[in-house]
């Protein structure tokens, strides 16, 4: 079973600032789905080939040329950054992440 | 007959012999949103002006012999997981409230290319998380059958506004059988494509190995037309098949000597005794058309949804990664600038998340974590495998797989919105197909009474990779012996 700090471990990992209501809730909630796994434990996988997708396809390259496409690859720099919380033209503003002092 | 009932199919022809315009076509469906949508809440947004102005175009196309094709002219929705250059695109999620894509996905522009009349973006689970669209961040979708109910999910806007005739034709995705669930629980045909046949540029990702895009419409032959316009090899998305596509609308026939594998785990206890007389009803048409009905089994359902529900939440966890309140999307950064990076991170996803993306993203990232990584991810990375050989082994005695598509039909809405696993286990059926790859439709076949009102029931056909074609066929063969035009009463 979980513990509060498993689940407050997992939300660190995640990324995400969880209340102290919503971790309680989670806890039994993710304990819930974790038992559903429990019915995998026991198959025998021994020698099995793993699969990430079922395509086929692997290694798909292209000419490293720039193509431009009015409805499906705009061209601007600016376009693309029309949803950036904030930015100072065509560069994105973040915090400051390294102290020089 | 109101012009918002028709079919794609039936559309087309009346606008190509001149019968009707797409104008009047598409003031009928925007009149029938305007009338029903305030009850059943399919739409998030509806492209009202953009619709006339295209429907117009489409038009003067014709009138100038320079049409398009049959889709052109046709009123047409998608999920709001498909980006429309400058329309607002939200997933159904706070966190990508307010925005607006600077491109096409891929099957957006297609259908433009093609045509159709875009007359809206339909709400849905927010980030397809869920079977019910009640995890939508903005509001619950109404199944047009019974108000009380749950449309299914997560495209269940597309699929409810199909089912009321708010549009022709829609599209969905798929990655556990949120286009057949939907579609199931609404009474409309959903298909979900071969993995790779359909390119999901630009639309908002869930799992990366499993999502897939379809049309969710009023007949089998629209959603052979819908993928033939859609279907095809994208450099866009490096996973999509080069393999051509098929006139499939054009190749449909009825199937008479076919082998049809029915696999007793999806008749075991536990589906509803209704639901299953309407699936055995169809199996007898297939029988009298002269097919052969074969038992099979798929031991590996009875994992297969565990090993879902580890592989999909794995690569949530990873895709949901890139909503970071930096470069997109909800951000705690556009109010407050004195936050660290970290504090950014938390702090918007926290607050732009919803319980079920927070939910799987933290599942997602338990499973891959050390620790956990081999017990729970890798194996079900192994099980995959078993379940990709169990449809391979049955195919190799059966052209196709004949299955209910929900245990039950249509339920309450707020019955399991506070227990994921009941939630998690309406998607039994449909989850274990989309590991596999392979195509899958959901048929209506019947309804049953439940609560005094009729709700539909979907037929689950199940074919080989790239096996669309006698999806279609089998389909075709049962809806033209059932006939159903029972419609919804708004």
């Amino acid at each position: 079973m979980l513990s509060k700090d498993d689940v407050l471990g997992v939300s660190k990992l995640s990324r995400l600032k969880l209340s102290d209501e919503q971790v309680d809730k989670f806890k039994t909630q993710m304990e819930n789905v974790l038992e559903l796994f429990d019915e995998v434990k026991n198959i025998d996988v021994d020698g099995i080939e793993e699969t990430s997708q079922v395509s086929g396809l692997k290694n798909i390259t292209r000419e490293d040329v720039v193509e431009y496409d009015d409805d499906l690859r705009p061209d601007s720099s600016n376009d693309l950054l029309v949803n950036t919380p904030r930015r100072d033209g065509s560069k994105i503003i973040v915090p400051k992440v390294i102290d020089t002092k | 007959m109101n012009l918002y009932e028709l079919t794609i199919e039936e559309a087309s022809n009346q606008l190509a012999n001149g019968k009707i315009t797409s104008l009047e076509l598409t003031n009928s469906v925007l009149e029938r949103i305007e009338n029903v949508d305030g009850k059943i809440k399919a739409y998030l947004k509806v492209l009202k002006d953009e619709a006339i102005e295209q429907a117009k175009s489409s038009d003067e196309r014709r009138s100038a012999n320079s049409s398009f094709g049959p889709l052109d002219g046709i009123p047409i929705c998608l999920k709001d997981l498909l980006c429309l250059k400058n329309c607002e695109t939200t997933a159904s999620s706070n966190i990508l409230k307010g925005f607006v894509p600077p491109y096409d996905s891929t099957v957006a522009n297609k259908l433009k290319k093609a045509g159709a009349v875009i007359i809206g973006k339909t709400n849905c689970d927010a980030f397809a998380h869920g079977s019910s669209t009640e995890n939508s961040d903005f509001f619950v979708t109404k199944n047009p059958w019974d108000l009380e109910k749950i449309p299914g999910g997560s495209s269940g806007g597309s699929a409810a506004a199909t089912a009321a005739d708010e549009c022709i034709g829609s599209i969905g995705t798929d990655t556990g059988g949120s286009i057949r669930q939907p579609a199931s629980l609404c009474g409309v045909v959903g298909l979900k494509p071969t993995y790779g046949r359909v390119s999901r540029y630009g639309v908002v990702a869930m799992a990366s190995s499993l999502d897939v895009v379809g049309p969710i419409v009023k007949s089998v032959k629209d959603s052979a037309m819908i993928l033939e316009a859609i279907a095809g090899k994208d450099e866009l998305d490096s996973t999509t098949l080069d393999v051509e596509v098929p006139k499939y609308s054009e190749k449909i026939k009825k199937v008479s000597k076919i082998k049809v594998g029915i696999p007793k785990e999806y008749f075991a206890e536990g589906t509803d005794k209704d639901v299953l007389d309407e699936i055995n009803n169809a199996i007898e048409i297939l029988k009298k058309a002269g097919a052969e009905i074969i038992d099979i089994s798929l031991p590996s359902t009875d994992y297969a949804i565990s090993l879902y529900y580890i592989i999909q939440p794995a690569e949530v966890s990873s895709n949901l990664a890139k909503y970071d309140g930096i470069r997109f999307g909800y951000s705690t950064l556009r109010d407050d600038t004195n936050q660290t990076l970290e504090d950014i991170y938390f702090n918007s996803r926290g607050a732009g998340f919803g319980n079920e993306a927070k939910r799987r993203i933290m599942l997602g990232s338990y499973v891959l974590s050390a620790g956990y990584y081999d017990a729970y991810y890798r194996k079900a990375m192994k099980l995959r495998t078993l379940v990709i050989k169990d449809f391979e082994k049955a195919f190799e005695k059966v052209d196709i797989i004949l299955g209910p598509v929900s245990p039950t039909p249509a339920f309450k809405i707020g019955e399991k919105t506070d227990d994921p696993v009941q939630m998690y286990l309406s998607d039994i059926f449909t989850a274990p197909i989309n590991p596999a790859g392979v195509p899958a439709m959901s048929l209506p076949v019947g309804f049953v009474k439940r609560d005094g009102k009729d709700l539909p029931v979907g037929l689950q056909l199940i074919a080989p990779m790239l096996g669309e074609q006698i999806i279609f066929d089998t389909a075709y063969t049962i809806e033209q012996e059932l006939k159903l035009d029972k419609k919804p009463q708004l």
